[in-house]
């Protein structure tokens, strides 16, 4: 059994044949994991505000939050201060978290 | 116009450099900081440290080719990073003050810190074995390899011991390739009746390489990489012992704890083991110059991302989704970590904890194919986030295929090599529930001469791509 493994690992035309079975395997991997499929992450934002009556709210947003962001919640505008993911993403879902603090009051 | 920065110029920081200056070079600020000024295919310094390579073919000189695709260049290390105000410090190799270099975006590709520290006697530089981790101590390697070859033409009978020099080592594909060379160059020397070769390894079974073995279907049979190494090892009169974690090191014995808590000594001769990878200490630090690298990263300093952490192995096992998808820092959201650098969710192999309380794992490996492609995703989502503000790619481990080609011999006609192919790298049993979690058509585990050409096919492939020649792009990770 052993000297038949030995055989066919140095056999160079069955070598030849392995070459281009190992080569498709790869490409073949290669195919599957370039045919994942493209994804554009949602960010739900939930707003925080730090004091306040303003209850917290959540957004659906394509672009994260950044530290120093305006958001309009109701008739009130508020700055960003810190932002940090609450849960784990799921698929192409991003959960963060956005604590702000309270600009000026619309009229 | 925007600013990337990359810190490291391995695999993953290269590749991503290649992408972004030759798709954006022209209108955004690309720099690439990194300690020395040539690209290293790492996984051809095994031929390097037995001397069947010259050094200069394993390197790829970086300035000409970041000036062809508008990279700039700082030849030296990044000491601070800033993410508050979105700047780090690099220290130029000539040792002058620290530079500021400002970012729009960030990637952290600095691959792994060798902790030759944590085992005591450990590494060639303060210690007594061996490493093929980097181009000096490979060389160093070989020339101490040559002595013995000379020692045993004398007559004298030495042990070689190869495998892991940490109980939470990774990269054991690598030391495995690495004895198998010196098995074929003993052989081609006619010297392998005058040494005795051992593998040393933290691994729960053999040929488990930290990914937690290879199940593959052959002529109708499942096969699995613990009996394939195992008939290579009994075939090549190789010992071995797993499922241990190297303590301590001197310079005629190497000490282990095994999973029972039993300690023990192995002698050597000539020994080359890998140390435990730690991320690279950068410093992070917030607009109010506090220290936040632990809020950056992990215990081990590798930079948190978009991973879901701190679940236990028997949860993790069965959440693909904890592992990261995207790379990308949940705090500094313009600030990515790519190949080693990403702290990995937990182990793909089964970890284990001794009765004395230490940890024997075999951690993930991440290096080679799988940091080129995770550079490459990184490099195209920030692409992505510049031209079009949103992020449109990507490849969890759990979805990542990769391929490995372990050299058992270099000669295109009398050697061999091992073709592991794997798909994904971490086993997704939710996606394949009946086939040990990875995909039994794509899955395989050969050895034979085709393997040895595929391996040196790659080399000149990949030192193609590295040069981002023509075509560059078609060539995969």
């Amino acid at each position: 059994m052993a000297s038949n493994g030995v055989f066919w690992t140095n056999l160079k035309i069955y070598q030849l044949w392995r070459f281009f079975v190992i080569n498709f395997k790869i490409l073949k991997g290669v195919e599957h994991s370039k045919r994942l499929p493209k994804f554009v992450i949602k960010y739900k934002v939930s707003y925080v505000v730090n004091k306040g009556d303003q209850p917290p709210t959540i957004i659906n947003t394509s672009r994260p939050p950044q530290p120093g962001d305006r958001v309009q919640l109701g008739r009130n505008e508020f700055e960003v201060i810190k932002v940090h993911q609450s849960i784990p993403p799921r698929g192409e879902f991003c959960f963060l978290e956005a604590t702000c603090k309270s600009i000026e009051s619309l009229p | 116009m925007a600013k990337v920065v990359i810190i490291g110029a391995g695999f993953a920081g290269h590749t991503a450099a290649i992408y972004l200056g030759n798709k954006i070079g022209h209108n955004h600020e690309i720099t690439m900081v990194n300690k020395f000024d040539y690209f290293l295919y790492l996984p051809s310094l095994i031929w390097v440290g037995i001397g069947r390579m010259k050094p200069e073919k394993v390197r790829v000189s970086l300035k000409k080719i970041y000036d062809r695709i508008n990279v700039r260049f700082i030849h030296g290390t990044a000491s601070e990073v800033h993410p508050d105000e979105k700047y780090i410090l690099a220290i130029n190799i000539n040792g002058s003050d620290a530079v500021r270099v400002d970012y729009d975006y960030l990637i952290i590709a600095t691959g792994p810190r060798l902790n030759w520290e944590g085992t005591k006697g450990l590494g060639p530089t303060n210690g007594y074995t061996h490493s093929v981790c980097w181009l000096d101590s490979a060389i160093n390697s070989s020339r101490a390899y040559n002595e013995y070859l000379d020692r045993m033409r004398c007559g004298e009978r030495v042990k070689i011991v190869i495998g892991v020099g940490h109980p939470e080592s990774t990269c054991q594909g690598a030391a495995f390739e690495y004895l198998m060379n010196i098995h074929f160059d003993l052989v081609s020397h006619k010297l392998r009746d005058k040494a005795d070769l051992f593998w040393l390894s933290n691994e729960p079974v053999l040929g488990d390489f930290g990914v937690g073995g290879v199940h593959f279907k052959k002529r109708g049979s499942i096969n699995n990489s613990e009996i394939f190494i195992r008939e290579i090892f009994s075939k090549y009169n190789i010992e071995w012992e797993v499922q241990k974690g190297v303590k301590e090191v001197d310079e005629n014995n190497i000490y282990w704890e095994d999973y029972n808590g039993n300690y023990g000594e192995t002698h050597y001769d000539f020994a080359m083991l890998i140390p435990q990878f730690q991320g690279v200490q950068l410093k992070f630090v917030d607009k109010d110059e506090n220290d936040i690298s632990k809020n950056i990263t992990n215990n081990a300093g590798f930079v948190l991302v978009d991973g879901f952490y701190g679940l236990p192995f028997e949860n993790l096992h069965y959440s693909p989704e904890a592992w990261p998808a995207i790379y990308q820092n949940p705090t500094y959201r313009n600030i990515f970590a790519a190949g080693i650098a990403f702290a990995p969710p937990g182990s793909i192999s089964v970890p284990h904890i001794t009765p004395n309380g230490t940890i024997i794992t075999a951690t993930p490996p991440r290096t080679g194919m799988v940091s080129g492609i995770i550079g490459r995703l990184v490099a195209k989502n920030i692409i992505g986030l510049l031209k079009e503000n949103k992020i449109s790619y990507q490849e969890r481990m759990t979805e990542m295929f990769t391929a490995c080609i372990a050299s058992t011999g270099n000669s295109l006609w009398s050697g061999s090599a091992v073709s592991v192919i794997v798909y994904p790298v971490v086993p997704n049993y939710i996606r394949f529930p009946n086939t040990n979690g990875r995909d039994e058509s794509i899955t395989h585990l050969e050895k034979g001469v085709s393997s040895a050409w595929i391996k040196r096919i790659i080399h000149t492939t990949m030192i193609y791509k590295a040069h981002s020649r023509f075509g560059w792009q078609f060539i995969p990770e």
